[in-house]
């Protein structure tokens, strides 16, 4: 199967019709200031490129009232009964953890739980989190960085939900850059 | 449709919940949701069920989904829910109620 | 002053699969102004374009557990947005098909309005509703409704979204090849309007 260089570069070479070559350079140069005024005018909160604000505003509210809870994680019983979390409020929790660390932003986590004889929507209690962050470029020492986010973490836990034992699993997979506000 | 002035029922209830402090609100889960539908259709006796609350008086439970502000520990919270709740009903009967809470979010804190 | 991180796309799309809802509003805010430009193109009304933007970011959050690599969320809504869109432009092609087969003369579009595309605007073509919409815009969309619907949701998403070849391809669920030739007869289509109207 032979594909035509041509039609990915730029039209105006080797082609013998120069009319048409014309006209299909004024179509360019138009489809690329049309790109260069609508990002400009975009960046400058110009409406005629985008959505209004009543629209977004109610996407906004449509993605708010429409959360995926996932399964209820049983919990550690208070003194007055038993009670479960969400896996999304779950991972509300580690996600803060996380970010309060100075150089680690929160990506995802992930839980294993102990299991025996739960039913679909139902989980046991953590065993295991797994976390995936993005550390900062300017952090000299990851492992120092990961143990911070992990002592974080075991120690959201703790004081919130009273789990002392889980272990936690710290995957950094990406770098971000800082930038000062 | 009222009770009698000596039973709570699930309405009650969901106000004493939202009292106390760190809960946000009333948060059903798809679970509830279908649990509320399905009273409503069946007409059952013994279990009351409003969205996110559900008040089982033949097996003594009360299961209550909620939200909950970041501001306070999670455990300290559920636990003032749920003594809430048994002090509520506490007064219309001996009944030993177990209170099972469902956290469903946690709203996060204002900068 | 505090150090905040810049966030990248994919971060962002993992953040927003954890249950972030911020950064899905991030992700809004980064793709609103483009979606809505290929709904318009498509589209060519303005109250729809901004109701199909909306369906497909909302269906992006429901279904953002299946984005199995968050680095392509940008492509993925892309695609999404131009699928609506296309099943609006129609279903509004067979509405007024049908008005017109059962002689209801009030759904029918008005003589002359009728395109090649066969579809008439929910009702604002009126001129106060097109000056809420960018020149250029307008311009280009109106030259499309003179061009095949098969070959139009192809273009706006290579002109429009800059998509490469091999992503449309998989957006529209044909070959690279069918893309290539459907561009490549749009551009023309195009052009010859363009020298057409000068």
């Amino acid at each position: 199967m032979v594909h035509s260089e041509q039609s990915d570069r730029r039209p105006g070479t080797g082609s013998p019709e120069t009319e048409d070559d014309v006209a299909t350079q004024r179509y360019l140069d138009l489809i690329r200031s049309a790109h260069r005024e609508w990002g400009e005018l975009e960046r400058s909160g110009d409406a005629s490129v985008q959505l209004s604000e009543q629209a977004r505003s109610t996407i906004r509210e449509s993605v708010r009232a429409d959360v995926r809870h996932g399964a209820q994680v049983q919990m550690p019983p208070t003194a007055s009964g038993p009670y479960t979390m969400s896996e999304y409020a779950l991972r509300g929790l580690v996600r803060r953890a996380v970010d309060q660390v100075d150089g680690a932003l929160a990506l995802k986590a992930r839980f294993e739980h102990d299991d025996s004889g739960r039913g679909l929507r139902e989980r046991g209690l953590p065993t295991r989190v797994i976390c995936r962050i993005s550390a900062s470029i300017e952090c000299r020492d990851l492992q120092d960085l990961a143990d911070r986010v992990r002592t974080s973490v075991r120690e959201a836990f703790a004081e919130q939900v009273e789990l002392r034992d889980p272990v936690v699993d710290i995957h950094i997979e990406d770098l971000h850059e800082q930038h000062v506000r | 449709m009222s009770s009698t002035c000596a039973e709570f029922d699930a309405a009650d209830l969901i106000g004493v919940v939202c009292a106390v402090p760190g809960v946000r609100g009333i948060e059903a889960g798809v679970a509830s949701a279908l649990r509320t539908l399905d009273a409503r259709v069946r007409r059952t006796g013994g279990a009351r069920s409003r969205y996110g609350l559900v008040l089982d008086r033949k097996q003594g439970t009360v299961t209550v989904e909620v939200s909950l502000l970041a501001d306070i520990a999670v455990r300290k919270v559920v636990a003032a829910i749920q003594q809430a709740v048994q002090q509520a009903l506490d007064s219309e009967s001996s009944q030993v109620w177990q209170v099972l809470v469902r956290v469903q979010s946690i709203a996060a804190p204002s900068a | 002053m505090t150090d905040q991180p810049v966030v990248d796309e994919r971060s962002l799309a993992l953040r927003a699969q954890d249950g972030d809802i911020e950064a899905f509003e991030s992700l809004v805010d980064r793709s609103q102004g483009r979606l809505f430009r290929i709904a318009y193109m498509v589209v060519h009304d303005r109250a729809d374009a901004e109701d199909v933007v909306q369906e497909s970011l909302v269906l992006a959050w429901r279904r953002l557990h299946l984005l199995d690599d968050p680095a392509a969320f940008g492509g993925w809504v892309a695609r999404i947005c131009s699928r609506t869109a296309t099943d609006l432009v129609r279903r509004q092609a067979r509405r007024a098909t049908d008005a017109a087969e059962h002689q209801d003369l009030d759904l029918a579009a008005e003589p002359g309005e009728a395109t090649l595309g066969g579809s008439a605007g929910s009702g604002s073509r009126d001129p106060a509703r097109t000056a809420e919409v960018n020149a250029q815009m307008e311009a280009l969309a109106g030259i499309l409704t003179t061009v095949d619907p098969e070959l139009r949701a192809c273009w706006v998403l290579r002109e429009i979204d800059g998509m490469a070849y091999r992503d449309t391809a998989r957006a529209l669920d044909v070959s690279e090849q069918t893309v290539r030739g459907r561009i490549s007869r749009a551009r023309t289509q195009i052009v010859d309007r363009m020298e057409e109207w000068r």
